[in-house]
Order: C-alpha cells, then sequence, then structure tokens
C-alpha cells in the first residue's frame, strides 16, 4: 500500500482534489434546488397548517368560476382561428412588428409596467405582446374579409343611414377664422385661381394646404361618415353635403378655411380603411358582425372540445362581449 | 481508477437531472380544445392559471385554508346579506353572478363574500388581543378638525373656540374639507392608512405628542398638501376609544398584513412550485414566506 502510494502519489492528490470539487459541487446543486411534495401521486403546490393544497386544487379552484375556463379557451380559440386562417405576408409581419413596438413602449410610457403586460399575454396562451399584437391584426383581416364578401348585403342599409364616403380637403391654416386676414384671404384666392385654371384638386392640395398630414397625401382625409366625431361638427357636416366628386365651398371652422371634395362613397373608396369596418360593426351591433366572422373562419378548420357544449360557451360568450 | 472516474461521472449525469420543481396537474395531457392539429391540454390551462397572479391566488386560497375552521356567525350570514343586496342593487342579478363567475347566490357569497368576513373576524381578534400595542404604535388618538383656507382663519378659529364658540358653527363656516364633516375621528401615524385617515401623517405626528385633550393652540400647517388644520384632541388615550380604535386598526391593511405575516409562519406555510415561489417573493407577500 505504502507503495502504490508513493508510486501514484501524483494521481491520488488529483483524485483527491478532483473528488473534493465534485462533493462541493454536489452540496451546492442538492441545496440551490427547490424541491416537491406530492401526495398520493398529486403535486403539492403549498401547505399550511398541515393541510396540503394539490395541483388539482389549485386548477378547478382556479377554473371554478362559471366562464373562467369558457374566457380562457375563447382566448385561445380566437387566437388559432387567426393564426391558421390567414398568412401576413413579410411586409405585414414587419410593420405589425414594429407597431406592436411601438404600442408597447406607449403603454409603458402612460404608465403601464411592461413586465406586467407581458405576463398578462403569457397568461392568455401568447408568447409575448408583439404575438398578440400580430394575432390581433389577423383578427382584423378575417373581420374585415367578412364584411367585404358580404359588402353587396351589409352595405345598403347602412349608406343610407350614415352616408359614408371618402374625402379630402385643402385648409388654409387660420388662428382667428372669424376673422381672416388679408394675407389668409389672398392664400384662399391663390387656391382658388388655381382650381379655376384647370390644376386638379390633388396638385392644388399637395401644392397649396396646410393642413401637413393629408397635403402630404394630396389632400386625402380618408373615410368619414355621419357618425364619425373625431372631426370638426362643420367639417363633417358639409362633407356629408357632397355628391359623388363634389367640391364644397370655402367652409369655416375651428382651424381655419377648407375646400372639402367628396372622392366617393362607392365601397371601393374606402375598402380597407379600418374606420369603415369599425362604423360598420358598431351599426350592425346586435348582429355580432365580428363573432359571425370568426365562426365562419372556424368553420373552415377542425375543432373539438372535451366538454361537448363549449363551443356554444364560447360563441355566447363572444357575442356578449 | 477506471472505476472511480465512472462513478463521478454518473454522478455528475444524476445531478444533471435535478431540477426545480414545478408542479404538473394530473391528466394534465387530456385535450381540452383542438383546431386542426393543434392541441391544448389540461395541463396547458394549468400553466396559463399559474402565470396568472399566481401569488395572490395561493395566498387567497392559503388564508381560506388558515380561516376555515372560523365560524360564520348569524352576524356574519347578516352582514353577507347586506353585501350581497349592495352588489346587485340597480342590476340585473344573473349578470352580476355571471361577472363574478358563480351561477348562484350562495356560491358568490361562499367564495367571495364569507372569505373576507372571516378574515375581517380574525383580524379583528387579533388587533383586540393586541390592541394597547397596536394603538400605541400607531399613535391612536381621537381628534375634531376644521380645515382652514389660511393661517389667519386658522387662528380666528381659535379664538373664537376659546371664547365658547361651538366648533360645529365654526365648521359650517371655515371648514374647508371635502371629506370631513365635524365628527370626531381617529388620527394615526399609520402612513398606509390612507383613505381612513383624513390628516396627513405629519399632522398625525405632531398630534401624536399630545397625552391630554385640549385644543392645539396653533394652526397645523401641512406642507405636503399645503392644508392647513385647527385640531381639537377630544381623547389622547387609546385605552377611552377601544371599539372604535379596533375597528379602525382592523381596516389598516398594514395590520392585517402583519396578521398574516405572523399567521402563514406559524402555520408553517411551505410552497412547493418554483414558478409560484419566485412570483410570491418578488411580489406583495414576500414576508409571508417561510423559506
Amino acid at each position: 500500500m505504502t507503495n502504490i502510494l508513493k508510486k501514484f502519489w501524483f494521481v491520488i492528490l488529483v483524485a483527491v482534489i478532483f473528488i473534493g470539487i465534485i462533493g462541493v459541487f454536489i452540496n451546492d446543486k442538492v441545496s440551490s434546488v427547490f424541491t416537491g411534495k406530492s401526495v398520493n401521486g398529486t403535486d403539492v403546490v403549498f401547505e399550511i397548517n398541515g393541510v396540503n393544497f394539490t395541483a388539482d386544487e389549485y386548477y378547478t379552484n382556479y377554473y371554478s368560476g362559471t366562464d373562467v375556463m369558457v374566457s380562457q379557451l375563447s382566448s385561445l380559440l380566437q387566437k388559432e382561428i387567426a393564426d391558421q386562417s390567414i398568412t401576413l405576408t413579410s411586409d405585414e409581419i414587419s410593420t405589425y412588428t414594429t407597431e406592436a413596438a411601438t404600442t408597447l413602449k406607449n403603454y409603458v410610457s402612460y404608465g403601464y409596467d411592461e413586465a406586467s403586460i407581458q405576463k398578462q399575454m403569457k397568461a392568455l396562451g401568447f408568447t409575448d405582446f408583439a404575438e398578440y399584437y400580430i394575432n390581433s391584426k389577423k383578427v382584423d383581416q378575417i373581420i374585415q374579409g367578412y364584411i367585404n364578401e358580404k359588402s353587396a348585403d351589409l352595405l345598403p342599409a347602412f349608406k343610407a343611414a350614415q352616408s359614408p364616403r371618402s374625402v379630402s380637403h385643402i385648409l388654409i391654416s387660420m388662428s382667428d377664422p372669424d376673422n381672416p386676414t388679408a394675407d389668409e384671404k389672398a392664400r384662399m384666392a391663390a387656391v382658388d385661381k388655381a382650381l379655376s385654371e384647370g390644376k386638379s384638386f390633388t396638385d392644388v392640395a399637395y401644392d397649396y394646404s396646410e393642413d401637413e398630414s393629408t397635403r402630404v397625401l394630396d389632400g386625402k382625409v380618408g373615410y368619414i361618415d355621419s357618425t364619425d366625431t373625431k372631426y370638426d361638427a362643420d367639417f363633417r357636416a358639409a362633407a356629408l353635403k357632397l355628391a359623388d366628386g363634389e367640391v364644397s365651398g370655402w367652409v369655416k371652422t375651428q382651424f381655419g378655411y377648407h375646400l372639402i371634395k367628396n372622392d366617393g362613397s362607392a365601397f371601393e373608396n374606402f375598402k380597407g380603411d379600418s374606420t369603415f369596418y369599425s362604423s360598420v360593426i358598431t351599426y350592425y351591433k346586435d348582429d355580432n358582425l365580428a363573432v359571425k366572422a370568426l365562426v365562419e373562419a372556424g368553420d373552415k378548420l377542425t375543432i373539438t372540445f372535451a366538454d361537448n357544449t363549449m363551443y356554444d360557451k364560447i360563441k355566447a360568450y363572444w357575442a356578449g362581449n | 481508477m477506471k472505476k472511480l472516474i465512472v462513478l463521478c461521472v454518473c454522478g455528475l449525469l444524476l445531478l444533471s437531472g435535478c431540477s426545480d420543481k414545478y408542479t404538473a396537474v394530473s391528466n394534465g395531457s387530456e385535450v381540452l380544445m383542438q383546431v386542426n392539429n393543434k392541441k391544448y391540454t389540461k395541463e396547458d390551462l394549468y400553466g396559463m392559471a399559474q402565470v396568472s397572479n399566481s401569488d395572490t391566488f395561493v395566498i387567497n386560497e392559503a388564508k381560506k385554508v388558515l380561516n376555515s375552521g372560523v365560524e360564520v356567525t348569524e352576524a356574519m350570514k347578516a352582514e353577507a346579506e347586506t353585501e350581497y343586496a349592495t352588489a346587485i342593487k340597480d342590476k340585473v342579478e344573473a349578470d352580476v353572478l355571471k361577472a363574478a363567475g358563480y351561477e348562484t347566490k350562495e356560491a358568490y357569497i361562499e367564495n367571495l363574500i364569507y372569505p373576507t368576513l372571516k378574515e375581517k373576524a380574525v383580524v379583528k381578534e387579533y388587533v383586540r388581543a393586541n390592541y394597547d400595542s397596536l394603538a400605541s404604535t400607531n399613535a391612536l388618538k381621537k381628534v375634531r378638525i376644521i380645515e382652514v383656507k389660511t393661517e389667519a382663519d386658522g387662528n380666528a378659529v381659535i379664538a373664537k373656540i376659546k371664547a365658547g364658540d361651538s366648533f360645529e358653527s365654526l365648521i359650517q363656516t371655515y371648514n374647508q374639507s371635502t371629506t370631513y364633516t365635524g365628527a370626531e375621528v381617529i388620527s394615526t401615524t399609520n402612513s398606509g392608512a390612507n383613505a381612513a385617515n383624513i390628516l396627513p401623517t405629519d399632522v398625525a405626528t405632531v398630534i401624536a405628542s399630545y397625552t391630554t385633550p385640549q385644543l392645539v393652540e396653533n394652526v397645523i400647517n401641512d406642507s405636503s398638501t399645503s392644508k392647513m388644520f385647527v385640531i381639537q384632541v377630544t381623547a389622547a388615550s387609546p385605552g377611552l376609544f377601544v371599539e372604535d380604535g379596533i375597528t379602525f386598526l382592523s381596516g389598516l391593511s398594514t395590520v392585517t398584513t402583519a396578521y398574516y405575516e405572523v399567521k402563514f409562519k406559524e402555520a408553517g406555510f411551505k410552497v412547493y412550485d418554483k414558478g409560484i415561489y419566485d412570483a410570491i417573493k418578488a411580489g406583495n407577500y414576500s414576508t409571508y414566506l417561510n423559506q
């Protein structure tokens, strides 16, 4: 034995040090591992006063409320219908990813906690807020596609009730529209002259309009109807009086004076405008167009539930929310 | 030597399988919903349930266990009926139940109202048993106050009180407070009192130094709110208003938290799921943990 020790002392020394390191590692690893507990083969979540509260109880109690399971599954079903029905282009994915990041940043600037938002997304079955946002755009596309498909049936009554149209405008901006200055009047006159010389409304809007956000779009304002409250009431009233292609006289609003053009009230003029679809959905709120759109898209997929009454409950839940 | 090396490697491999415990639900692979090839199982739903405020859910479930032995008294039943009536007042009862996630009034009361009433009962007993120390720690006094607009108004009020004018008449004329109506209120230095405390904490700290009932000679100016007060200490010893003091202290979240910190430790509260443990540790209930 002594001879072996003498002969292999270095190897033995290395082995002892190696075993020591392993021992420390083992001890560190075991002491840092969070240990669990199970009772009768069921995982225990917590123990208090000698009472074990199991994972099964957690699950049962969490979903014990009437609508909790329905709510959770409805969110997942909507997610799957959207993901499996709509394929976005790479441009759309890129655009929506950027929008998602901006939207999240805005929420944070309003005081919302980003970690809480992301946690909420996971609770709904999404990886993160970006996935949730992109999925919501797919849902929008399903609903818009449904409305487009049914436009011949939906639009006549909607048009008669709300006079939808797409409009453009030329603005001469004024701080006191009740008392235009000589210069402001001269700018209005320049617009009138350009139009009378045969220049198109879009060209004149680009050259003269003082609303920069629409000027760069050749004066295009976009969709408006009789329920649209985001525009000045005088502007809206004047816009709704115009026949297709007609240009108004100078209309005074709080911003100055406008020439407004009705670019057209045909469906093709505002197809794709999200404000139009929101307005149609609101008009037909009792018909739950969004639910019908999702159900129709879902009918093209194979959907099954362990609870065979669940799909009806989800449809009712969607209709009520 | 070779055997030793093999043993060490096996040990390391074994150790690599040691990992933190995350609980799983029984029959987790049961498919609840399938859309084409995408399946959502019971385990998936359990995972989502855990992400959603698991710390609050677990603590509330633990409190239910802790308070399960608390008797539902006739007074509690009556209070539950009153609370339920308030909850459904001017609303469709079925809608209220549905929004809360319950099908019946009994389930609503059992799951939403009784746990709160039981908690109130046990906290109240705790406060009663520890009233002297809690009242002292929170510097309870009973006071009447007039919130005045200016120091000059305040001095005028003090002079008039000394001249014999009634507090009520001066409240009518001078009071600026939108919440205080003139009755005695309890003052506390507990900054977590919020709505329970009408006075700013700094003002309550000044009042805490008064040991006998008296009119505070100076107008007290709270710099944080720019509010000014004329204060009459009506009861300087909490022993003179025990029941009011108990009710007041029982409503303070810091007192409730302190109660449960002790009770959870006494009850050997222990969490066996790493994710839930981390959530509690990072959240508002970290002091409830024994681990």
